[in-house]
């Protein structure tokens, strides 16, 4: 396949996951029972953390996914235009590509490395001893 | 007046149908890329309970649940021309795309909207305390 048609793919196939990981996270950050009674705060989402692993790994996938078509997306648009010739394009690729590796890193660390989502790290298992 | 929006829509409704929907996509696009990058620093928080708490309550102020229903509008928007756009490249209903712009994605992502902005007003702008 050649490039441009592996971006037109996944750009469907990543909008196709968006729709479902978006209910997902609607339902979950909005209508479940926890969040309708108290609303939703930090305490609720560590609690699911320490329960469930799943949650972190689908929502790094989430993240991943949406900064992928978001800036693919972005990229789609620029391209778009025309003002961007050939020798820019790359130029425009990489600073993309760039701002979605810091934007996947800098999103990433609000689950990674958090103390206080992470029940094997000291702080957490004080946390979750404490309960 | 009624009929001059129909013959309007009548007359230009179909055929920029597809020159609508292309700006819609774009626009929608840029916005909840925009949100994305607010909705990660937000995110951020989480490294610190207390903050991350204060971030919520001010979220939950009207102003700021207007945006979650703009928000809602503009999601649906993409989400529903996405998947019309979707289903035209895998040649499912090519001769009734247009159509599927106006009643598939404005039609029913109005329907939608209204489910979900309706219960969004009452509770969380018109009964917000605090």
């Amino acid at each position: 396949m050649y490039g441009r048609v592996i971006n037109w793919y996944l750009q469907r196939i990543t909008g196709a996951a968006l729709l479902v990981l978006l209910i997902m996270h609607f339902w979950v950050e909005h209508f479940t029972t926890e969040v309708r009674a108290h609303g939703l705060t930090f305490e609720i989402i560590q609690k699911r953390f320490f329960a469930n692993p799943w949650f972190v790994a689908v929502d790094i996938t989430f993240l991943i996914v949406a900064i992928y078509h978001g800036l693919n997306g972005l990229r789609n648009i620029i391209f778009d235009f025309g003002w961007v010739t050939k020798p820019m394009r790359i130029g425009v690729t990489v600073l993309l590509i760039g701002l979605g590796l810091m934007l996947a890193v800098w999103g990433i660390g609000a689950f990674r490395g958090n103390p206080h989502l992470n029940p094997m790290s000291s702080k957490g298992a004080q946390i979750a001893a404490a309960r | 007046m009624t009929s001059a929006i129909s013959l309007t829509i009548r007359k230009y409704g179909w055929r920029y149908a597809g020159n609508v929907a292309f700006w819609v996509q774009r626009l929608t696009g840029l916005a909840l890329v925009g949100y994305l990058i607010l909705h990660i620093h937000t995110i951020r928080d989480l490294q610190n309970p207390k903050t991350f708490d204060e971030a919520l309550h001010t979220f939950s102020k009207p102003l700021f649940k207007m945006g979650e229903i703009g928000l809602l509008a503009t999601v649906i928007l993409h989400a529903l021309n996405g998947i019309r756009l979707t289903m035209v490249d895998l040649g499912v209903g090519l001769t009734k795309q247009r159509q599927m712009f106006w009643y598939f994605a404005i039609g029913v992502g109005a329907v939608l909207f209204l489910a979900g902005a309706i219960p969004m007003f009452i509770y969380g702008i018109l009964n917000h305390h605090g």
